[in-house]
């Protein structure tokens, strides 16, 4: 039997007018990013002329757009998915019946989740331009389609923790962007604060590879790099590093797959404590440590 | 049924429920009666097995709520005193989805939809956006949303609260429809009266406390020492008045310009005695009863004058 949770937000939400309106603004986006790197190429080139083989640098473009809006709308679309239910006060409703709290968090991820993938197949039509010139293949597509789930899923799992501490909706959007942006600039700060004192040639690979996993920006180019046969990444942050072994020389190349792994988990450990946050029971346990009541 | 044991829930410093201790049989409807912040929402909440106790025991047919939350979530139905609902669902898609949540296979939910719905006189307004519905068709949306896996044990929680008196009205037929299928109530309620008429007892609850339990006449003789009996001599009130000052436990005969009130402070056995002697006395009677309506006097009395 289908989660009723993911049953009930999958008609409700394309009911309303905000799916629609997100799905627009998203295919706008994308759309417009594509726009202006044609218009920069050819106003670039000689005699105006698009060069073929600088298609790979479009799918760059649209893919670091598509990142950069997941990571705007996933917490959006979940952040409110726990204290929305509070919020209209049928969380209690829910939690009555016969679901696991698991079941309420899994089915509302997997909603928001639904319609992230809705967003990213949406966007098929327009990378399909990629594909009409070639350079890049399905596979190097796919992987990426992968990679943004995974974001969205860690992205998404956080925001349903924060849902079921706060009861205000607006608080948790606040919150899951502050632990993003620690994510995405405050890892990179770690990195770079130190290399800009000490010397690139000072810094533990280790230290620096720790870092960076959590870094999605950084996993994001990564993986470019590996479906570009390019090796920025590997040169910025790694290539003058101390303490070289063969795990970290692996590892500063594909510093997007442990990027995954690590969403992954993360998204899991998230997901797993808003099912205890929700869960009556677990009250149960802390309040037989209350003191012992007057008689 | 339902037996509560030494329950207790603190908050903090602040105890909620303090050793609370009572028992509802199977099949009776039983009010649960307080001022603001007795306790009542939270017992309730504990007994859903949406809170848990500090210490002490709720037992639904022998299985402790707080242990086995999940099992009991079959026998009972709660509707809290305050809920909302979900915006661009239609009514049956609403009940559809409760009864997802409840383990209900598709196939099983469209005549159990169709009945409760029957049952809560909404069955006109299945197609219906939930969110543009009245207060009280939410209410009793609700309702019907408790009932949907057929659960022995109802926990409601001031389901007509700030309802207009037809909505009320129509609330309590639900509920005498209910108690005729057999199901045990719990019900809480600021409104006596109502409380009064459909219980089979009623539980005052006081700071925390079992202040009273009993039928409605068993709390007021227990509690109030004094009854009002009205009577109506069809003429001659002069005469019964005479009469009823010469019988022992009476007081405070208030004669009204064709009927007679008094205060009795005996048992039922005197108290007939005080019909015979009348009626020995050849006074023709047109009613002898005792009067109802003031149990709001004895909730004052028992709660120490807090408001409702």
């Amino acid at each position: 039997m289908m989660n009723p949770v993911l049953r009930r937000e999958a008609i409700t939400s394309l009911r309303g007018w905000k799916n629609f309106a997100v799905l627009t603004f998203y295919l706008s986006m994308m759309t417009t990013g594509a726009i202006i790197f044609f218009y920069t190429s050819v106003y670039q080139s000689y005699r105006f002329t698009f060069d073929p083989q600088s298609v790979v640098y479009l799918y760059i473009v649209l893919g670091s757009i598509q990142m950069a809006l997941i990571v705007l709308s996933v917490p959006a679309l979940t952040a409110g998915s726990i204290s929305g239910e509070r919020e209209r006060q049928t969380l209690d409703l829910l939690l009555v019946t016969k679901l696991s709290p698991f079941s309420i968090v899994i089915g509302k991820l997997l909603s928001s989740m639904a319609f992230v993938l809705l967003l990213i197949v949406s966007t098929l039509p327009v990378f399909s331009i990629v594909f009409y010139f070639g350079s890049v293949g399905i596979g190097s597509v796919l992987t990426l389609v992968c990679f943004t789930l995974t974001t969205a899923f860690m992205l998404g799992g956080i925001s349903v923790f924060f849902s079921c501490i706060y009861k205000k909706t607006v608080v948790s959007i606040m919150l899951v962007y502050i632990f993003t942006g620690i994510l995405c600039f405050g890892t990179l700060l770690l990195v770079l604060l130190p290399m800009a004192v000490r010397g690139y040639d000072q810094l533990s690979t280790i230290s620096t590879l720790i870092k960076l996993i959590p870094n999605p920006g950084v996993g994001f180019f990564s993986l470019m790099d590996n479906q570009m046969g390019t090796n920025i990444v590997n040169d910025v942050f790694f290539e003058n590093g101390i303490g070289k072994n063969s795990f970290t020389l692996w590892a500063a190349k594909n510093l997007w797959v442990l990027h995954m792994v690590f969403q992954l988990v993360i998204g899991s450990v998230f997901i797993a404590l808003a099912a205890g946050l929700i869960n009556p029971v677990r009250e149960h346990k802390q309040k037989n440590k209350a003191p012992k009541t007057k008689k | 049924m339902l037996k509560i044991d030494g329950l207790v829930k603190n908050y903090g410093k602040f105890t909620a429920v303090d050793h609370l201790t009572l028992a509802v049989e199977k099949g009776s409807v039983c009010g649960f009666v307080g001022p603001n912040g007795a306790g009542k929402t939270t017992t309730m909440r504990i007994m859903a097995g949406l809170l848990n106790a500090t210490s002490g025991s709720v037992m639904i047919d022998e299985v402790e709520v707080t242990k086995n939350p999940r099992v009991l979530r079959e026998k009972i139905g709660y509707m809290p005193d305050f809920f909302g609902v979900y915006d661009n669902l239609k009514v049956t898609e609403y009940m559809d989805f409760f009864a997802g949540a409840y383990g209900i296979s598709y196939k099983e939910r469209g005549p159990i939809i169709d009945n409760l719905l029957e049952i809560v006189d909404l069955s006109h307004k299945k197609d219906f956006y939930v969110d543009s519905l009245s207060r009280g068709m939410k209410q009793r949306l609700c309702l019907a949303r408790s009932l949907v896996h057929d659960p022995e044990l109802l926990i409601l929680d001031e389901p007509a609260s700030g309802l207009d008196p037809r909505a009320r009205v129509e609330i309590k037929e639900v509920l005498k429809q209910l108690q005729e299928m057999g199901k045990t109530i719990i019900i809480s309620s600021h409104i006596l009266p109502e409380l009064a008429e459909m219980c089979t007892e009623i539980c005052i609850i006081n700071q925390g406390k079992l202040a009273a339990q009993g039928s409605v006449q068993e709390i007021m003789q227990k509690l109030s020492q004094k009854r009002m009996i009205h009577v109506q001599p069809l003429n001659d009130v002069e005469r019964a008045i005479q009469i009823l000052k010469e019988q022992p436990f009476i007081r405070a005969v208030v004669e009204n310009t064709r009927d007679v009130e008094f205060e009795f402070t005996g048992t039922n056995d005197q108290l007939s005695n005080v019909l015979k002697q009348l009626i020995l006395a050849e006074i023709p009677i047109l009613s002898f009863k005792e009067k109802e309506g003031n149990l709001e006097e004895v909730f004052m009395q028992i709660t120490g004058g807090e408001s409702i």
